[in-house]
């Protein structure tokens, strides 16, 4: 399909718009309702306003009315008063005769047509009142359904339903609650961070007994079959035990007891934690350590 | 408005008269406080309170995004010879099917005639409505008003 026809909503042409039979003045008179409704139209400039200076015109508030021509006035205006008389057609000629003929024909048609359309806008009116008619009947039954059903014992619920449910957030509310969120997600990063910060500095102290060469690995298993071989087998002994279900609380106990002074002291393993390499990085323990010492000296002095 | 808001509403409720429970709570919304309240003004329960998630509020607390979660309606269900007032309560429209008459078929409705295959209204029953403009009412006051809509559910 060609781009032409898209400013025509993909049609191929649009029709013109029919032109009124009757231009220019109404067919009939207005009712009252009309009349009350047109006596509302204003026109012209707004007050104060100096009018243009314009010769032969003068300018009108309200419109003015326009006269009335009837249907009948326009048949007898157009068509019936138009119509040639006292033609004799022996005197005229066969084309003179077959136009006179056609002109009669077209008279008809235009008869046909103001009666017709006449017609037509009569049925449209009548159509509009009735719809008219009906809208008022069904708002006055709603309006009297209204009032009837007494809503003034229930004035709070049906107030919840008029307006929102729920009064949103204000501005400066929104902004607590987004930068309470920010202060959450960041916390919690933090904790993150920390928690892998420990896990880094537990394998790094776990890493001094690691296993690294050839060597150490002869000295290790030297040690453990050959130099302490009770402590190998009392190990062994714990671990059969567990795994037959007999819970000893003897060997429990150390591994708690460092639980427990890790916890305290904040270490991992007997080895300085987090808290304590942060500080001494920073240099707070040295400061510490330092103004301690000069006050006892200075005591001492 | 959901339906299957509405399904656990009806749910909740028959079970809650089922075991002759005094009151119930239902989350707060728009919709359920339009059921509720036609349901109030049909006579089928005999209070509605706002309220949260702990009971029925002592002062009027505002509903703001904060504290909609824990919002709640609080229903009183009425008893009558040791018997519940609502019997039966189901939908008609489901998620997957839903029934828009026209205001004909609600008039029709309204006067005890079986409309597709809604059953005709028996005694003592009620069928709400949805409209155009989000409203619900009671079919026989959308007949009143020659109104049409969604069929949402039957009480009885």
């Amino acid at each position: 399909m060609s781009k032409r026809s898209l400013k025509l909503g993909r049609k191929s042409g649009v029709l013109p718009r029919v032109r009124p039979v009757f231009k220019r003045y109404p067919i009939r008179h207005k009712t009252a309702e009309e009349k009350a409704e047109e006596s509302k139209i204003e026109q012209g400039f707004a007050e104060g306003i100096p009018l243009p200076q314009k010769k032969g015109f003068t300018f009108h508030r309200q419109p003015i009315e326009k006269p009335v021509l009837t249907v009948e006035e326009r048949i007898k205006r157009n068509i019936d008063e138009r119509r040639p008389q006292n033609i004799d057609e022996s005197k005229l000629s066969q084309d003179e005769i077959w136009q006179l003929k056609r002109d009669d024909i077209r008279r008809e048609h235009l008869r046909e047509a103001y009666l017709k359309e006449a017609e037509r806008l009569h049925k449209i009116e009548e159509l509009k009142r009735k719809q008219q008619e009906r809208e008022k009947k069904a708002s006055s039954v709603v309006k009297q359904h209204t009032e009837e059903s007494g809503s003034l014992t229930l004035p709070t619920i049906d107030s919840y339903l008029k307006g929102p449910i729920m009064r949103q957030r204000t501005p400066e509310e929104q902004q607590l609650v987004e930068e309470q969120r920010v202060l959450n997600r960041r916390a919690q990063e933090l904790e993150i961070q920390e928690r892998k910060m420990n896990e880094l500095l537990q394998l790094y102290h776990a890493a001094a007994n690691f296993i690294t060469t050839e060597e150490e690995l002869e000295q290790a298993i030297k040690e453990a079959f050959e130099v302490n071989v009770s402590k190998f087998e009392s190990k062994q002994m714990v671990i059969e035990n567990k795994l037959s279900g007999y819970f000893n609380a003897f060997s429990n106990m150390n591994t708690n007891e460092s639980i427990v002074t890790d916890e305290m002291f904040g270490e991992i393993n007997g080895q300085p934690g987090l808290n304590k390499i942060k500080s001494t990085l920073d240099g707070d323990v040295e400061k510490l350590r330092r103004e301690a010492q000069l006050s006892i000296n200075q005591r001492s002095a | 408005m959901s339906l299957a808001h509405l399904a656990n509403l009806c749910c909740h409720i028959k079970n809650c008269t089922n075991v002759h429970v005094a009151t119930t709570s239902i989350p707060f919304s728009r919709m359920h406080l339009q059921v509720v309240l036609g349901l109030y003004k049909q006579g089928f329960i005999s209070s509605i309170q706002k309220g949260s998630t702990s009971g029925p509020d002592l002062k009027p607390v505002e509903v703001t995004p904060d504290n909609i979660a824990t919002r709640r309606l609080w229903l009183g269900l009425k008893y009558i010879n040791n018997r519940p007032v609502i019997e039966q309560m189901s939908l008609i429209s489901k998620p997957s099917r839903k029934v828009n008459l026209t205001s004909t078929e609600v008039k029709a409705l309204a006067s005890g005639l079986p409309v597709r295959f809604i059953k005709p209204l028996q005694p003592a029953e009620c069928i709400f409505i949805r409209t155009k403009n989000k409203e619900i009412v009671e079919v026989q006051e959308a007949a009143k008003r020659d109104l049409s809509g969604l069929a949402l559910c039957r009480v009885k």
